[in-house]
Protein backbone atom coordinates (compact mmCIF):
# COMPACT_ATOMS: atom_id res chain seq x y z
CA UNK A 1 0.00 0.00 0.00
CA UNK A 2 1.12 3.55 -0.70
CA UNK A 3 2.27 5.70 2.18
CA UNK A 4 0.65 9.04 2.70
CA UNK A 5 2.43 10.07 5.90
CA UNK A 6 5.77 9.22 7.48
CA UNK A 7 6.60 10.36 10.97
CA UNK A 8 10.23 9.76 11.86
CA UNK A 9 11.67 10.26 15.36
CA UNK A 10 9.40 13.23 15.92
CA UNK A 11 9.74 14.80 19.34
CA UNK A 12 8.32 17.86 21.07
CA UNK A 13 8.88 19.09 24.60
CA UNK A 14 6.52 21.61 26.15
CA UNK A 15 7.36 22.71 29.69
CA UNK A 16 8.11 19.39 31.39
CA UNK A 17 6.08 17.16 29.06
CA UNK A 18 7.65 15.41 26.08
CA UNK A 19 5.75 13.87 23.19
CA UNK A 20 7.82 11.30 21.35
CA UNK A 21 10.11 10.25 19.90
CA UNK A 22 7.41 8.97 17.57
CA UNK A 23 7.80 6.79 14.51
CA UNK A 24 4.63 6.13 12.57
CA UNK A 25 3.53 5.46 9.02
CA UNK A 26 0.05 6.01 7.64
CA UNK A 27 -0.96 4.12 4.52
CA UNK A 28 -3.54 5.12 1.98
CA UNK A 29 -6.67 2.99 2.16
CA UNK A 30 -6.58 2.71 5.95
CA UNK A 31 -8.31 4.28 8.93
CA UNK A 32 -6.06 4.73 11.94
CA UNK A 33 -7.52 5.42 15.36
CA UNK A 34 -5.27 7.35 17.70
CA UNK A 35 -6.17 6.57 21.27
CA UNK A 36 -4.87 7.43 24.71
CA UNK A 37 -5.83 9.03 27.98
CA UNK A 38 -6.41 12.77 28.25
CA UNK A 39 -3.06 14.51 27.99
CA UNK A 40 -1.39 11.53 26.31
CA UNK A 41 -0.16 13.78 23.48
CA UNK A 42 -2.64 12.83 20.73
CA UNK A 43 -3.64 16.39 19.88
CA UNK A 44 -0.02 17.56 19.97
CA UNK A 45 0.90 14.79 17.53
CA UNK A 46 -1.98 15.77 15.25
CA UNK A 47 -0.98 19.42 15.41
CA UNK A 48 2.57 18.45 14.50
CA UNK A 49 1.12 16.55 11.53
CA UNK A 50 -0.54 19.84 10.50
CA UNK A 51 2.64 21.86 11.11
CA UNK A 52 0.75 23.94 13.67
CA UNK A 53 3.16 22.75 16.36
CA UNK A 54 6.77 22.51 15.23
CA UNK A 55 8.70 19.41 16.33
CA UNK A 56 11.99 19.90 18.18
CA UNK A 57 13.44 16.85 16.41
CA UNK A 58 12.56 14.41 13.67
CA UNK A 59 10.75 14.85 10.42
CA UNK A 60 7.21 14.69 9.12
CA UNK A 61 6.45 13.88 5.52
CA UNK A 62 3.10 14.03 3.74
CA UNK A 63 2.90 12.57 0.23
CA UNK A 64 6.66 12.54 -0.17
CA UNK A 65 7.31 16.15 0.83
CA UNK A 66 8.56 17.47 4.15
CA UNK A 67 5.95 19.68 5.80
CA UNK A 68 8.68 22.05 6.94
CA UNK A 69 9.82 23.05 3.50
CA UNK A 70 6.61 23.33 1.51
CA UNK A 71 2.93 24.15 1.89
CA UNK A 72 1.69 22.03 -1.06
CA UNK A 73 0.74 19.12 1.18
CA UNK A 74 -2.06 21.25 2.67
CA UNK A 75 -4.00 20.67 -0.58
CA UNK A 76 -4.15 16.96 0.29
CA UNK A 77 -4.73 17.11 4.04
CA UNK A 78 -8.00 18.16 5.67
CA UNK A 79 -8.05 18.71 9.40
CA UNK A 80 -10.89 19.01 11.84
CA UNK A 81 -9.66 20.35 15.17
CA UNK A 82 -11.45 19.85 18.49
CA UNK A 83 -12.39 23.51 18.60
CA UNK A 84 -12.24 26.14 15.91
CA UNK A 85 -11.04 29.65 16.63
CA UNK A 86 -11.64 32.88 14.80
CA UNK A 87 -14.69 32.22 12.66
CA UNK A 88 -17.53 32.96 15.09
CA UNK A 89 -18.84 35.82 12.98
CA UNK A 90 -18.85 33.86 9.72
CA UNK A 91 -21.91 31.96 8.52
CA UNK A 92 -21.75 28.44 7.11
CA UNK A 93 -22.06 29.90 3.61
CA UNK A 94 -19.23 32.36 4.22
CA UNK A 95 -16.99 29.60 5.59
CA UNK A 96 -17.69 27.56 2.46
CA UNK A 97 -16.95 30.61 0.26
CA UNK A 98 -13.73 31.22 2.17
CA UNK A 99 -12.46 27.63 2.01
CA UNK A 100 -13.64 26.21 -1.32
CA UNK A 101 -11.41 28.24 -3.69
CA UNK A 102 -8.24 27.09 -1.93
CA UNK A 103 -8.97 23.37 -2.51
CA UNK A 104 -8.58 22.31 -6.12
CA UNK A 105 -10.77 19.22 -5.64
CA UNK A 106 -13.50 20.85 -3.53
CA UNK A 107 -16.69 18.76 -3.90
CA UNK A 108 -19.64 21.15 -3.87
CA UNK A 109 -22.16 18.38 -4.51
CA UNK A 110 -20.91 16.45 -1.51
CA UNK A 111 -21.00 19.63 0.56
CA UNK A 112 -24.65 20.28 -0.25
CA UNK A 113 -25.63 16.63 0.34
CA UNK A 114 -23.91 16.55 3.71
CA UNK A 115 -25.44 19.89 4.73
CA UNK A 116 -28.83 18.36 3.95
CA UNK A 117 -28.00 15.13 5.80
CA UNK A 118 -26.94 16.96 8.96
CA UNK A 119 -29.63 19.66 8.59
CA UNK A 120 -27.14 22.52 8.91
CA UNK A 121 -28.40 26.09 8.61
CA UNK A 122 -25.77 27.74 6.40
CA UNK A 123 -27.17 31.21 7.07
CA UNK A 124 -26.43 30.98 10.78
CA UNK A 125 -23.25 32.42 12.23
CA UNK A 126 -20.76 29.80 13.41
CA UNK A 127 -20.60 31.35 16.89
CA UNK A 128 -24.40 31.12 17.26
CA UNK A 129 -24.48 27.39 16.47
CA UNK A 130 -24.53 24.73 19.19
CA UNK A 131 -21.27 22.83 19.81
CA UNK A 132 -22.71 19.78 18.06
CA UNK A 133 -23.80 21.79 15.03
CA UNK A 134 -20.38 23.50 14.85
CA UNK A 135 -18.78 20.08 14.85
CA UNK A 136 -21.08 18.86 12.07
CA UNK A 137 -20.32 21.92 9.94
CA UNK A 138 -16.60 21.46 10.50
CA UNK A 139 -16.85 17.85 9.43
CA UNK A 140 -18.84 18.72 6.33
CA UNK A 141 -16.27 21.36 5.40
CA UNK A 142 -13.39 18.94 6.04
CA UNK A 143 -14.95 16.12 3.99
CA UNK A 144 -15.84 18.41 1.08
CA UNK A 145 -12.20 19.42 0.71
CA UNK A 146 -11.91 16.05 -1.00
CA UNK A 147 -8.34 15.49 0.18
CA UNK A 148 -6.40 12.24 0.33
CA UNK A 149 -5.81 12.45 4.08
CA UNK A 150 -8.42 13.43 6.64
CA UNK A 151 -7.32 14.13 10.22
CA UNK A 152 -10.10 14.25 12.78
CA UNK A 153 -9.57 15.25 16.39
CA UNK A 154 -12.45 13.94 18.51
CA UNK A 155 -15.01 14.31 15.70
CA UNK A 156 -17.99 12.90 17.59
CA UNK A 157 -17.39 14.44 21.02
CA UNK A 158 -20.45 16.75 20.96
CA UNK A 159 -22.62 14.85 18.50
CA UNK A 160 -26.04 13.35 19.10
CA UNK A 161 -26.43 9.59 18.58
CA UNK A 162 -28.19 9.66 15.17
CA UNK A 163 -25.56 12.05 13.81
CA UNK A 164 -22.76 9.80 15.05
CA UNK A 165 -24.35 6.91 13.17
CA UNK A 166 -24.67 9.01 10.02
CA UNK A 167 -21.06 10.10 10.33
CA UNK A 168 -19.80 6.51 10.52
CA UNK A 169 -21.59 5.66 7.28
CA UNK A 170 -20.38 8.85 5.61
CA UNK A 171 -16.76 8.16 6.56
CA UNK A 172 -16.96 4.60 5.27
CA UNK A 173 -18.49 5.88 2.03
CA UNK A 174 -15.86 8.65 1.80
CA UNK A 175 -13.08 6.08 2.09
CA UNK A 176 -14.52 3.96 -0.70
CA UNK A 177 -14.58 6.79 -3.22
CA UNK A 178 -10.82 7.03 -3.71
CA UNK A 179 -7.48 5.92 -2.31
CA UNK A 180 -7.59 7.84 0.94
CA UNK A 181 -6.67 7.67 4.61
CA UNK A 182 -8.20 8.85 7.85
CA UNK A 183 -6.47 9.47 11.15
CA UNK A 184 -8.97 9.84 13.94
CA UNK A 185 -8.20 10.74 17.55
CA UNK A 186 -11.02 9.47 19.70
CA UNK A 187 -12.14 8.28 23.12
CA UNK A 188 -15.23 6.57 21.72
CA UNK A 189 -15.01 2.81 21.41
CA UNK A 190 -17.80 2.77 18.82
CA UNK A 191 -15.71 4.92 16.50
CA UNK A 192 -12.83 2.48 16.84
CA UNK A 193 -14.95 -0.66 16.51
CA UNK A 194 -16.78 0.49 13.42
CA UNK A 195 -14.08 2.43 11.60
CA UNK A 196 -10.53 1.58 12.53
CA UNK A 197 -8.21 -0.71 10.63
CA UNK A 198 -5.29 0.20 12.85
CA UNK A 199 -5.11 1.34 16.44
CA UNK A 200 -2.27 3.54 17.60
CA UNK A 201 -1.94 3.74 21.35
CA UNK A 202 -0.34 6.69 23.09
CA UNK A 203 0.43 7.02 26.76
CA UNK A 204 2.24 9.83 28.56
CA UNK A 205 3.60 11.23 25.30
CA UNK A 206 4.94 7.91 24.08
CA UNK A 207 3.62 5.78 21.24
CA UNK A 208 3.06 2.33 22.72
CA UNK A 209 2.41 0.68 19.39
CA UNK A 210 0.42 0.41 16.20
CA UNK A 211 -1.83 -2.64 16.02
CA UNK A 212 -4.17 -4.13 13.50
CA UNK A 213 -7.61 -4.03 15.10
CA UNK A 214 -8.45 -7.65 14.32
CA UNK A 215 -5.09 -8.84 15.62
CA UNK A 216 -5.68 -6.97 18.84
CA UNK A 217 -9.12 -8.50 19.36
CA UNK A 218 -7.70 -12.03 19.21
CA UNK A 219 -4.66 -11.23 21.32
CA UNK A 220 -6.64 -10.81 24.54
CA UNK A 221 -8.80 -13.51 26.14
CA UNK A 222 -10.69 -14.10 29.36
CA UNK A 223 -10.75 -17.62 30.94
CA UNK A 224 -12.97 -19.07 33.68
CA UNK A 225 -11.67 -22.16 35.52
CA UNK A 226 -13.54 -24.88 37.32
CA UNK A 227 -11.03 -24.95 40.16
CA UNK A 228 -8.85 -22.33 41.76
CA UNK A 229 -5.63 -22.04 39.77
CA UNK A 230 -3.25 -22.15 42.68
CA UNK A 231 -0.35 -21.26 40.39
CA UNK A 232 1.62 -18.10 40.88
CA UNK A 233 1.94 -16.81 37.32
CA UNK A 234 0.67 -18.11 33.97
CA UNK A 235 2.38 -17.02 30.72
CA UNK A 236 0.47 -14.14 29.13
CA UNK A 237 -1.44 -13.41 32.33
CA UNK A 238 -2.20 -9.73 32.92
CA UNK A 239 -5.03 -9.94 35.43
CA UNK A 240 -6.62 -12.47 37.77
CA UNK A 241 -9.78 -12.47 39.89
CA UNK A 242 -10.57 -14.89 42.74
CA UNK A 243 -8.00 -17.29 41.30
CA UNK A 244 -10.69 -18.58 38.90
CA UNK A 245 -10.82 -15.83 36.32
CA UNK A 246 -7.78 -14.96 34.25
CA UNK A 247 -7.09 -12.40 31.54
CA UNK A 248 -4.31 -13.03 29.04
CA UNK A 249 -2.72 -10.80 26.41
CA UNK A 250 -0.93 -13.71 24.79
CA UNK A 251 -3.53 -16.34 23.98
CA UNK A 252 -1.13 -18.73 22.28
CA UNK A 253 1.27 -18.93 25.22
CA UNK A 254 -1.56 -19.15 27.76
CA UNK A 255 -3.40 -21.90 25.84
CA UNK A 256 -0.20 -23.94 25.51
CA UNK A 257 0.51 -23.62 29.23
CA UNK A 258 -3.06 -24.51 30.24
CA UNK A 259 -3.06 -27.57 27.98
CA UNK A 260 0.32 -28.73 29.20
CA UNK A 261 -0.72 -28.40 32.84
CA UNK A 262 -4.18 -29.89 32.20
CA UNK A 263 -5.99 -26.96 33.78
CA UNK A 264 -9.71 -27.24 33.04
CA UNK A 265 -11.26 -24.21 31.39
CA UNK A 266 -14.95 -23.75 32.09
CA UNK A 267 -15.39 -20.98 29.55
CA UNK A 268 -13.35 -18.50 27.56
CA UNK A 269 -14.13 -15.42 25.49
CA UNK A 270 -12.43 -12.56 23.71
CA UNK A 271 -12.43 -9.20 25.45
CA UNK A 272 -14.47 -6.16 24.48
CA UNK A 273 -12.47 -3.47 22.70
CA UNK A 274 -12.99 -1.10 25.63
CA UNK A 275 -11.41 -3.60 28.03
CA UNK A 276 -8.50 -4.24 25.67
CA UNK A 277 -7.80 -0.53 25.41
CA UNK A 278 -8.05 -0.07 29.17
CA UNK A 279 -5.50 -2.85 29.71
CA UNK A 280 -3.21 -1.47 27.02
CA UNK A 281 -3.34 2.04 28.42
CA UNK A 282 -2.41 0.70 31.83
CA UNK A 283 0.63 -0.93 30.25
CA UNK A 284 -0.70 -4.50 30.23
CA UNK B 1 -0.33 41.94 -8.12
CA UNK B 2 -2.34 38.72 -8.11
CA UNK B 3 -1.19 38.04 -4.53
CA UNK B 4 -2.41 41.49 -3.41
CA UNK B 5 -5.75 40.82 -5.14
CA UNK B 6 -6.04 37.48 -3.37
CA UNK B 7 -5.08 39.15 -0.08
CA UNK B 8 -7.78 41.78 -0.61
CA UNK B 9 -10.34 39.07 -1.40
CA UNK B 10 -9.38 37.31 1.83
CA UNK B 11 -9.53 40.47 3.91
CA UNK B 12 -13.13 41.04 2.78
CA UNK B 13 -14.28 38.16 5.01
CA UNK B 14 -13.16 40.13 8.05
CA UNK B 15 -14.12 43.54 6.71
CA UNK B 16 -17.69 42.26 6.14
CA UNK B 17 -18.08 42.32 9.91
CA UNK B 18 -16.23 45.57 10.39
CA UNK B 19 -18.84 47.99 9.01
CA UNK B 20 -19.95 48.96 12.52
CA UNK B 21 -16.33 49.55 13.55
CA UNK B 22 -15.66 51.73 10.51
CA UNK B 23 -18.79 53.78 11.36
CA UNK B 24 -17.52 54.08 14.94
CA UNK B 25 -14.25 55.45 13.57
CA UNK B 26 -16.13 57.95 11.41
CA UNK B 27 -18.13 58.99 14.46
CA UNK B 28 -14.90 59.48 16.47
CA UNK B 29 -13.43 61.44 13.61
CA UNK B 30 -15.69 64.43 14.40
CA UNK B 31 -14.58 65.11 18.02
CA UNK B 32 -10.94 64.17 17.31
CA UNK B 33 -10.69 66.49 14.30
CA UNK B 34 -12.62 69.22 16.12
CA UNK B 35 -10.17 69.17 19.04
CA UNK B 36 -7.10 69.17 16.78
CA UNK B 37 -8.46 71.97 14.55
CA UNK B 38 -9.69 74.22 17.36
CA UNK B 39 -6.53 73.79 19.45
CA UNK B 40 -3.98 74.35 16.69
CA UNK B 41 -3.72 78.18 17.15
CA UNK B 42 -2.92 77.90 20.87
CA UNK B 43 -0.63 74.89 20.20
CA UNK B 44 1.37 76.86 17.64
CA UNK B 45 1.86 79.54 20.30
CA UNK B 46 2.44 77.41 23.41
CA UNK B 47 3.26 73.84 22.25
CA UNK B 48 1.22 72.22 25.03
CA UNK B 49 1.96 68.50 25.48
CA UNK B 50 -1.66 67.28 25.53
CA UNK B 51 -1.89 68.12 21.84
CA UNK B 52 1.17 65.97 21.09
CA UNK B 53 -0.24 63.11 23.16
CA UNK B 54 -3.54 63.33 21.30
CA UNK B 55 -1.76 63.29 17.95
CA UNK B 56 0.26 60.23 18.95
CA UNK B 57 -2.88 58.44 20.11
CA UNK B 58 -4.79 59.20 16.91
CA UNK B 59 -1.98 58.13 14.59
CA UNK B 60 -0.74 55.33 16.84
CA UNK B 61 -3.65 53.45 18.35
CA UNK B 62 -7.08 54.98 17.60
CA UNK B 63 -7.76 52.98 14.43
CA UNK B 64 -7.10 49.62 16.06
CA UNK B 65 -9.41 50.26 19.05
CA UNK B 66 -12.50 50.21 16.90
CA UNK B 67 -12.04 46.65 15.56
CA UNK B 68 -14.72 44.10 16.56
CA UNK B 69 -13.57 42.19 19.64
CA UNK B 70 -13.69 38.88 17.75
CA UNK B 71 -10.98 40.20 15.41
CA UNK B 72 -8.75 41.80 18.01
CA UNK B 73 -5.48 40.48 19.34
CA UNK B 74 -6.45 38.35 22.33
CA UNK B 75 -5.48 35.56 24.67
CA UNK B 76 -6.28 32.29 22.92
CA UNK B 77 -4.65 29.84 25.35
CA UNK B 78 -2.54 29.85 28.52
CA UNK B 79 0.19 32.34 27.60
CA UNK B 80 -0.56 32.46 23.87
CA UNK B 81 -1.92 35.71 22.39
CA UNK B 82 -2.94 36.04 18.75
CA UNK B 83 -5.64 37.25 16.38
CA UNK B 84 -7.89 34.16 16.17
CA UNK B 85 -8.92 34.60 12.52
CA UNK B 86 -5.24 34.61 11.50
CA UNK B 87 -4.74 31.35 13.41
CA UNK B 88 -7.76 29.90 11.60
CA UNK B 89 -6.46 30.94 8.16
CA UNK B 90 -3.09 29.38 8.98
CA UNK B 91 -4.75 25.93 8.92
CA UNK B 92 -5.93 26.33 5.33
CA UNK B 93 -3.82 25.87 2.19
CA UNK B 94 -3.58 29.63 1.74
CA UNK B 95 0.01 30.71 1.04
CA UNK B 96 1.37 32.49 4.13
CA UNK B 97 2.35 35.42 1.95
CA UNK B 98 -1.33 36.03 1.19
CA UNK B 99 -2.44 35.67 4.82
CA UNK B 100 0.27 38.16 5.85
CA UNK B 101 -0.65 40.66 3.14
CA UNK B 102 -4.34 40.44 4.04
CA UNK B 103 -3.55 41.33 7.67
CA UNK B 104 -1.68 44.46 6.58
CA UNK B 105 -4.41 45.42 4.11
CA UNK B 106 -7.04 45.23 6.85
CA UNK B 107 -4.99 47.49 9.11
CA UNK B 108 -4.44 50.01 6.31
CA UNK B 109 -8.12 49.97 5.35
CA UNK B 110 -8.93 50.87 8.96
CA UNK B 111 -6.19 53.39 9.58
CA UNK B 112 -5.21 55.23 6.39
CA UNK B 113 -8.60 56.75 5.46
CA UNK B 114 -9.09 57.73 9.12
CA UNK B 115 -5.67 59.38 9.40
CA UNK B 116 -6.06 61.06 6.03
CA UNK B 117 -9.50 62.40 6.97
CA UNK B 118 -8.14 63.85 10.25
CA UNK B 119 -5.40 65.69 8.34
CA UNK B 120 -7.72 66.95 5.59
CA UNK B 121 -10.28 68.24 8.12
CA UNK B 122 -7.54 69.97 10.11
CA UNK B 123 -6.27 71.71 7.01
CA UNK B 124 -9.69 72.57 5.57
CA UNK B 125 -11.11 74.02 8.77
CA UNK B 126 -7.93 75.42 10.36
CA UNK B 127 -6.89 78.74 8.76
CA UNK B 128 -3.90 79.01 11.11
CA UNK B 129 -2.53 75.70 9.85
CA UNK B 130 -3.04 76.83 6.25
CA UNK B 131 -1.12 80.03 7.02
CA UNK B 132 1.72 78.08 8.62
CA UNK B 133 1.91 75.35 5.98
CA UNK B 134 1.38 76.06 2.27
CA UNK B 135 -0.02 73.08 0.28
CA UNK B 136 3.33 71.44 -0.57
CA UNK B 137 4.55 71.72 3.01
CA UNK B 138 1.24 70.40 4.28
CA UNK B 139 1.60 67.36 2.02
CA UNK B 140 5.05 66.79 3.56
CA UNK B 141 3.58 67.17 7.08
CA UNK B 142 0.80 64.71 6.21
CA UNK B 143 3.27 62.21 4.79
CA UNK B 144 5.35 62.39 7.99
CA UNK B 145 2.33 61.50 10.13
CA UNK B 146 0.86 58.95 7.72
CA UNK B 147 4.28 57.34 7.67
CA UNK B 148 4.34 57.34 11.48
CA UNK B 149 0.94 55.62 11.42
CA UNK B 150 2.27 53.00 9.00
CA UNK B 151 5.65 52.48 10.72
CA UNK B 152 4.24 52.23 14.22
CA UNK B 153 0.93 50.63 13.16
CA UNK B 154 2.59 47.79 11.21
CA UNK B 155 3.34 46.20 14.57
CA UNK B 156 -0.41 45.46 14.93
CA UNK B 157 -0.91 43.24 11.85
CA UNK B 158 2.52 41.69 12.42
CA UNK B 159 1.51 40.67 15.93
CA UNK B 160 -1.75 39.05 14.66
CA UNK B 161 0.25 35.89 13.96
CA UNK B 162 0.58 35.43 17.72
CA UNK B 163 3.16 35.25 20.42
CA UNK B 164 3.83 33.68 23.77
CA UNK B 165 3.23 36.54 26.15
CA UNK B 166 4.00 36.10 29.82
CA UNK B 167 3.11 38.74 32.43
CA UNK B 168 6.77 39.76 32.59
CA UNK B 169 6.97 40.12 28.82
CA UNK B 170 3.71 42.11 28.78
CA UNK B 171 5.00 44.44 31.52
CA UNK B 172 8.27 44.87 29.61
CA UNK B 173 6.46 45.77 26.36
CA UNK B 174 4.22 48.26 28.20
CA UNK B 175 7.26 49.79 29.90
CA UNK B 176 9.18 50.13 26.60
CA UNK B 177 6.14 51.57 24.79
CA UNK B 178 5.15 54.08 27.46
CA UNK B 179 8.79 54.88 28.20
CA UNK B 180 9.63 55.64 24.57
CA UNK B 181 6.49 57.78 24.12
CA UNK B 182 7.24 59.69 27.33
CA UNK B 183 10.86 60.17 26.36
CA UNK B 184 9.78 61.44 22.93
CA UNK B 185 7.24 63.84 24.45
CA UNK B 186 9.78 65.32 26.90
CA UNK B 187 12.98 65.08 24.86
CA UNK B 188 11.68 66.83 21.73
CA UNK B 189 10.62 70.11 23.46
CA UNK B 190 13.79 70.03 25.59
CA UNK B 191 16.11 69.64 22.61
CA UNK B 192 14.30 71.64 19.94
CA UNK B 193 12.05 74.13 21.76
CA UNK B 194 9.17 72.64 19.70
CA UNK B 195 6.46 70.21 20.62
CA UNK B 196 6.41 66.89 18.73
CA UNK B 197 3.78 68.08 16.25
CA UNK B 198 5.48 71.51 16.14
CA UNK B 199 8.77 69.84 15.23
CA UNK B 200 7.17 67.96 12.32
CA UNK B 201 5.56 71.25 11.14
CA UNK B 202 9.00 72.87 11.23
CA UNK B 203 10.66 69.93 9.38
CA UNK B 204 7.90 69.87 6.74
CA UNK B 205 8.23 73.65 6.24
CA UNK B 206 12.00 73.68 5.92
CA UNK B 207 12.61 70.44 4.00
CA UNK B 208 9.32 69.39 2.38
CA UNK B 209 10.83 67.24 -0.36
CA UNK B 210 13.45 65.50 1.78
CA UNK B 211 11.03 64.84 4.63
CA UNK B 212 8.43 63.47 2.18
CA UNK B 213 10.92 61.13 0.55
CA UNK B 214 12.27 59.91 3.91
CA UNK B 215 8.72 59.36 5.19
CA UNK B 216 7.75 57.30 2.13
CA UNK B 217 10.95 55.23 2.31
CA UNK B 218 10.52 54.68 6.07
CA UNK B 219 6.93 53.49 5.55
CA UNK B 220 7.99 51.11 2.75
CA UNK B 221 10.92 49.68 4.72
CA UNK B 222 8.76 49.23 7.81
CA UNK B 223 5.96 47.40 5.98
CA UNK B 224 8.45 45.16 4.16
CA UNK B 225 10.29 44.37 7.40
CA UNK B 226 7.16 43.57 9.43
CA UNK B 227 5.60 41.46 6.66
CA UNK B 228 8.77 39.38 6.44
CA UNK B 229 8.94 39.16 10.22
CA UNK B 230 5.32 37.95 10.42
CA UNK B 231 5.83 35.29 7.74
CA UNK B 232 8.94 33.91 9.44
CA UNK B 233 7.33 34.11 12.86
CA UNK B 234 4.30 32.08 11.72
CA UNK B 235 6.69 29.41 10.52
CA UNK B 236 8.31 29.12 13.95
CA UNK B 237 5.37 29.52 16.31
CA UNK B 238 3.50 26.65 17.97
CA UNK B 239 -0.28 26.85 17.72
CA UNK B 240 -1.57 24.46 20.38
CA UNK B 241 -5.19 25.76 20.24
Amino acid sequence: MKLCTQIERVEKTVDDFTVGPINLEIELGTITALIGNNGAGKSTLIKMMMNLVKPDNGQLVHFGGSIKTSEHWKQEVAYQPQSVLGCDLLTGNQLRDLMAPWYKKWDQEMFMNLVKTFEIDLHKRFGKMSKGMQQKLNLVLALSKNTKLLILDEPTANMDIPSKQKLMNILVDWMERDERAIVIATHHVDDIKKLADYIVIMNDGKLLGKYEKEELVYRYKRYWFEDALGIEKIPGEIDRLNDRLLISNDVEQTDTFLKKNELKIMQSEVLEMEEIITYMLSGR
Amino acid sequence: MKRWQQAFWLSKFELLHSKKSIFTLLFLLVPYSFFLTVSIPSYLEEHFMLYDIFFLLIFGVAAIWAKPKEYQYQKIADDMWAQPFTVFLNQLPIPREIVVRSRFLIYFIYSLPFHLAVLVIMYSFGPELRQTLPPLEFIAFSLIWLSFGICYGSVYPASDSGDKVTNVKMAFYAFVLLGSFTLLLFAVPYLSSHGLVGLTIMVASKWPIISSVISIIAAGVSVTFWMKYMKNHMNKLDYFQ
